[in-house]
């Protein structure tokens, strides 16, 4: 397949009005009363499946791009830098090499989704933070100086973009200069959302209360304009709660940019209809100390992007891409402090599935700086949002920058879902687990932390099915819930017969049953009660469980393949009286309910019922513990002790780990 | 006489608001002899540092959370309030963060100097805040040294701190960035300045045209001493950003011109600057009334002092970052910005969050219990009057009488959720959030 050029999407760009607003020397600007226009609710469309999403990352402070993306094979620079040169870097090739703080991103780049453009910059370069940050937020390439930012004079050409607040969203507190339109009015949501204000309407007095601060938005406050700013404003973050509370469902991140960038593709996800996204991670002014603290935010951000996609449901990979900036670069000659000062061009990341991967834009000299010692730019910052507003926005670049720039060739195709066919990726996931507390997740399974030490070990597991629960057992029936899934009691501290060795949730996910070796039930939550082989002969231990799809019965199922039915589950089969090279270890059902498969140790499947085969061929020595169906019922995956996962029928490749694991639960 | 209306905006903005009795007896006297009361600090309470800050089972961030208490309190309780709202405006202006300092008692130090030297020159309080280690160490001039020059200090005391960006040159910065060299903390204690003259550039160095062996506190003096062009570029720049502190935002020219040559007239004396904002007709004028939205740490001294909670049982520490004000934390080298800066959805989502857990402290929720017996107007008025809103809004009014109309008319509700939450209700006034 040949590469498309930029400009052969350009054909599918919107046309559409535009508003500018221009501060004119002395003039007063114009005063736009924001209550008048979102008194009717508006909630913008779901994105389109050929819309772009962008999400930026800007670096405060001025990033030291030099070293992020080090010309490691210029002896110039190990010159310049004799006590902050990177020698150890990931190597990109031409020379260059990524800050070794970059893992993942070098993983990413080698996938080749991560597109490095390099020397972005403006002539003549400004060097205090906040003029520079003004020049690049405004991105402005015309005359005067406008009032508004870059990605707000595209927000402001979307359908009702007066009425419609989360079509530009900020997660660090400002809403910066370049989300700001004339007429487009993005929100600021925070960082977590827990049982803050307007969240819990379940008591009429609270509901009436929020209502109340709500209705400060309806009509003019006779405060004037910043009175009636606040009133709606008020009158938005209560509207705003209901609508973006589902995308909080996840655990506090372990850095403030992970929690924003995570909090991103959950509200991406959320298909609430945003377009642009910004984040914020600052601390990159390194006048002194560079070495240590520069690794540090790198680590940071790297860990927070791959987060992010990890987060992102596969459905919206093709329509995201991602733009780090900062005001500016540092200079390539340190100071002496262990420092540099402010500087000029820099590099910039732009990251994606449909991005074109590699190296962009001319590595500038370093013999050649400009009379204050700094890197002359290659590549105008606003040629970067061109391209970005013409291939990946689809909007009028001109007429947002003020003029026309040379277009980059950074992305390999336009936005995009994936095509229809690609089995389930949106909607797939799970969680593995190990007996000492490992947890991982993969596809829409929430990530979780693993366990810092279990007293006995995990042997079961249930998940609440909205992605984002988990509930795990070890074989004392200790319980550990995760992000939704709710604690409802456990056999900790009640003396156990025999070991748990399976369970179940309930179809509500507020409720789950354990089942013990000798076939004993113990129900929690709205799990009821359907009987158990407790005080019954068994020939071979119980070792798997399954709910049916009403709750209103489960099957217990024994290592020989003898089959236990209760409730509503219906008898389907059982291996009971056949012989078995293996035991039997695991089991799923259909979404039916009428059939299941058992698994056998070496990954034999047996189905039953309604449940198809779709293969078991395993490619490991070390004997399988785990199966889960997927949503369809139309695949399975089957989990070994290694960790090795395999997919079968509509089950997609999500992955696997490399350490002990015990079971495997769908997401 | 002034207008009690006049004499509360006053109150508001020179401090964090007066009682109805106060606004009674200020109005019967000149606004001239008000306006001195308020610039007379000599009642002010004691500044001594507090014990904390020496109390070695502390760790520092808890330090941190108790300065920020500390500070809320004193503007909360002060009989100065005027001097808390200067130091305040100095910690937005000479923008220092505990975060890199890491060393509360020099934040402290800093706030010390910022109160002091409300009522003195704006010359010597640069000139000894360049010279504290909280300073040197944020802007790294502690280790800015002969042969190894660090810009940060010398570029941010021109473009932030005295003349604003454009007045000064890269090679200004360059010159200047030398002639602070040597001016560092003491090897072994970051606690203490020292001046070390073998790390001093002694060259000769080219500031603003002038070549000679420039020092340091030599191009503080030049600029706002000797310099008169740019005494007076000083002058404006302060008087500008003080009356958007005060008054609002993005002044005419002519007003900072005015503005800025009283304060030059003064030879830069910061009360001269406040007293002039305070007398100029313009800071009555309707653009000024609803020019600013009170900051977090403003608005959260508001509602303790309407309530009388202090800020140990208050806890803002745990909203402020949110509301975008932490103090002793500014986000950056510039300090904080105004008005739509507070006004995101997340920042007023956090003030309401606060106002929401701040109700249920020390039987607050009692505080406006006695409205069950009123009419639903008078409780609405009684609201207004304990938060201390001298002229709430028709709009605001009629909102806040149809919630509790229609709250009564809920039978099955809980009586209390009507004065426990009108008083969550009242702190999310636009009154009381706009200055």
């Amino acid at each position: 397949m040949t590469d498309p050029a930029p400009g052969l999407f350009a054909q599918n760009r919107l046309s559409r009005r535009r508003f500018l607003q221009f501060s004119a020397v002395g003039a007063g600007t114009v005063a736009v009363s924001p209550y008048l226009s979102r008194l009717e609710a508006f909630a913008a469309p779901p994105v389109a499946n050929d819309q772009g999403i962008l999400v930026t990352i800007q670096l405060s402070g001025g990033n030291d791009g030099l070293n992020m993306v080090v010309p490691a094979g210029d002896a110039t620079y190990a010159a310049l830098r004799p006590t902050l040169k990177i020698t150890n870097g990931l190597p990109i090739g031409s020379g260059c090499a990524l800050h070794p703080s970059l893992v993942k991103t070098k993983s990413r780049f080698d996938q080749g989704n991560v597109a490095i453009v390099r020397g972005v910059g403006y002539q003549p370069p400004d060097l205090s933070h906040f003029t520079s940050t003004d020049i690049w937020m405004h991105g402005w390439g015309g005359s005067g100086t406008p009032t508004t930012g870059w990605a707000g004079r595209f927000l402001d050409g979307l359908p009702n973009t007066t009425q419609e607040s989360l079509y530009g969203v900020s997660l660090h507190g400002n809403v910066n200069p370049h989300l700001n339109g004339a007429v487009a009015h993005p929100s600021s949501l925070p960082l977590s959302i827990g049982d803050a204000f307007g969240v819990d309407r379940s008591d009429p007095s609270f509901a009436r209360m929020f209502d109340a601060v709500a209705s400060f938005g309806n009509g003019a406050s006779g405060l004037g304009s910043l009175g009636d700013t606040y009133d709606t404003t008020a009158m938005e973050l209560v509207q705003l709660t209901q609508r973006v509370r589902p995308a909080y469902s996840f655990p506090r991140q372990s850095t403030d940019i992970r929690q924003q960038l995570v909090l991103a593709a959950h509200l991406i996800n959320a298909n609430l209809g945003i377009r642009v996204v910004d984040t914020s991670l600052g601390g990159f002014d390194t006048h002194s100390d560079q070495a240590g603290s520069h690794a540090q935010l790198l680590s940071h951000l790297d860990g927070a992007i791959a987060a992010f996609f990890s987060t992102l449901a596969p459905r919206w990979r093709g329509q995201v891409a991602m733009m780090t900036f900062s005001e500016f670069g540092r200079r390539p000659a340190e100071n002496g402090d262990g420092g540099t000062d402010h500087g000029a061009a820099s590099p910039l990341l732009v990251i994606g599935d449909r991005v074109r991967g590699g190296l962009h834009g001319a590595q500038p000299s370093l013999t050649d700086l400009d009379g204050d010692g700094d890197l002359k730019p290659s590549v105008d910052f606003r040629a970067v949002y061109a391209t970005v507003l013409d291939t990946w926005l689809r909007a009028d670049d001109r007429e947002v920058l003020g003029q026309t720039y040379s277009p980059l060739s950074l992305f390999s195709a336009p936005p995009s879902a994936p095509p229809p066919g690609t089995p389930h990726a949106s909607s797939a996931g799970y969680w593995l687990a190990g007996p000492g507390g490992g947890i991982h997740g993969f596809g829409v399974a929430t990530k979780f932390g693993s366990l810092s030490r279990v007293d006995k070990p995990i042997v079961a597991g249930a998940s609440t099915h909205t992605h984002h629960g988990l509930w795990l057992c070890g074989t004392d029936g200790g319980i550990f819930s995760f992000g939704d899934a709710r604690f409802h009691g456990s056999m900790g501290g009640r003396r156990l017969d025999k070991p748990i060795v399976a369970m179940a949730g309930t179809p509500s996910g507020k409720g789950y049953w354990l089942c013990a070796s000798d076939g004993g039930i113990f129900c929690f939550g709205d799990a009821k009660y359907r009987g158990s082989m407790g005080g019954r002969h068994l020939d071979k231990p119980i070792v798997a469980m399954m709910s049916t799809p009403s709750g209103r019965g489960y099957w217990l199922c024994a290592s020989d393949g003898g089959m236990f039915c209760f409730g509503d589950a219906k008898f389907r089969g059982s291996m009971g009286g056949r012989r078995l090279d293996k035991p039997i270890v695991a089991m799923a059902a259909t979404p039916t309910g009428k059939g299941y498969w058992l698994c056998a140790s070496d990954g034999g499947m047996f189905s039953f019922g309604d449940a198809r085969y779709h293969g078991s061929k395993v490619r490991t020595t070390a004997p399988v513990c785990g199966v889960a169906r997927t949503t369809t019922g139309n695949g399975y995956w089957i989990t070994a002790r290694d960790g090795m996962v395999a997919a079968f029928g509509d089950a997609p490749t999500l992955g696997r780990v490399h350490a002990n694991t015990a079971i495997l639960v769908r997401a | 006489m002034p207008q009690p209306a006049d004499i509360a905006h006053l109150l508001r903005r020179a401090g964090f608001g007066g009682t109805a009795n106060q606004i009674a007896s200020l109005a019967a006297q000149p606004w001239a002899t008000t306006v001195d009361q308020l610039l007379d600090f000599s009642s002010a309470p004691a500044d001594t540092a507090p014990a904390f800050l020496s109390d070695a089972g502390l760790e520092d961030w808890e330090k941190e959370y108790k300065l920020q208490h500390w500070w809320l309190d004193r503007m909360a309780t002060t009989t100065t309030p005027l001097q808390e709202k200067l130091t305040l405006f100095w910690h937005g202006h000479f923008a220092t963060a505990n975060s890199k300092v890491t060393n509360t008692v020099l934040m402290y130090r800093q706030n010390a100097l910022f109160r002091a030297m409300a009522a003195g020159s704006f010359r010597d309080l640069v000139q000894q805040m360049s010279l504290q280690p909280a300073m040197l160490i944020w802007l790294d001039n502690e280790s800015n040294t002969k042969g190894h020059p660090n810009e940060n200090f010398a570029r941010e005391l021109m473009e932030l701190f005295t003349l604003g960006v454009n007045e000064y040159t890269q090679a200004d910065v360059v010159a200047a960035a030398r002639a602070w060299t040597g001016h560092n903390t003491l090897d072994g204690d970051r606690t203490q300045y020292h001046f070390y003259l073998s790390r001093h550039d002694t060259n000769p160095k080219t500031f603003m045209g002038v070549t000679q062996n420039w020092d340091g506190p030599d191009i503080l003096n030049f600029l706002l001493r000797d310099d008169a062009t740019h005494k007076q570029i000083a002058s404006r720049f302060i008087a500008k950003k003080m009356w958007t502190f005060f008054a609002y935002p993005d002044p005419e020219t002519s007003l900072v011109a005015t503005l800025g040559d009283a304060f030059l007239a003064a030879d830069l004396s910061i009360t001269a600057l406040a007293r002039a904002i305070f007398v100029n007709p313009e800071f009555l004028s309707t653009r000024a009334k609803q020019g600013l939205v009170r900051s977090p740490a403003e608005w959260l001294v508001a509602c303790m002092r309407a309530v009388g909670i202090t800020a140990g049982d208050a806890n803002p520490q745990w909203w402020m970052e949110a509301m975008g004000q932490q103090l002793f934390e500014p986000p950056d080298v510039s300090g904080w910005r105004s008005n739509d800066y507070w006004l995101t959805t997340s920042r007023v989502w956090a003030r309401a969050n606060w106002a929401g857990y701040l109700v249920w402290q020390n039987d607050l929720q009692n505080t406006l219990s006695s409205i069950v017996s009123m009419t639903v107007a008078d409780a609405v008025q009684h609201a207004f009057d304990v938060m201390g809103i001298d002229s709430p809004s028709a709009h605001t009014r009629s909102k806040l009488a149809a919630w509790l109309t229609s709250q009564r008319g809920d039978t099955n509700a809980w009586r209390n959720w009507t004065f426990i939450n009108l008083l969550t209700l009242v702190m999310l006034t636009p009154e009381m959030n706009l200055a």
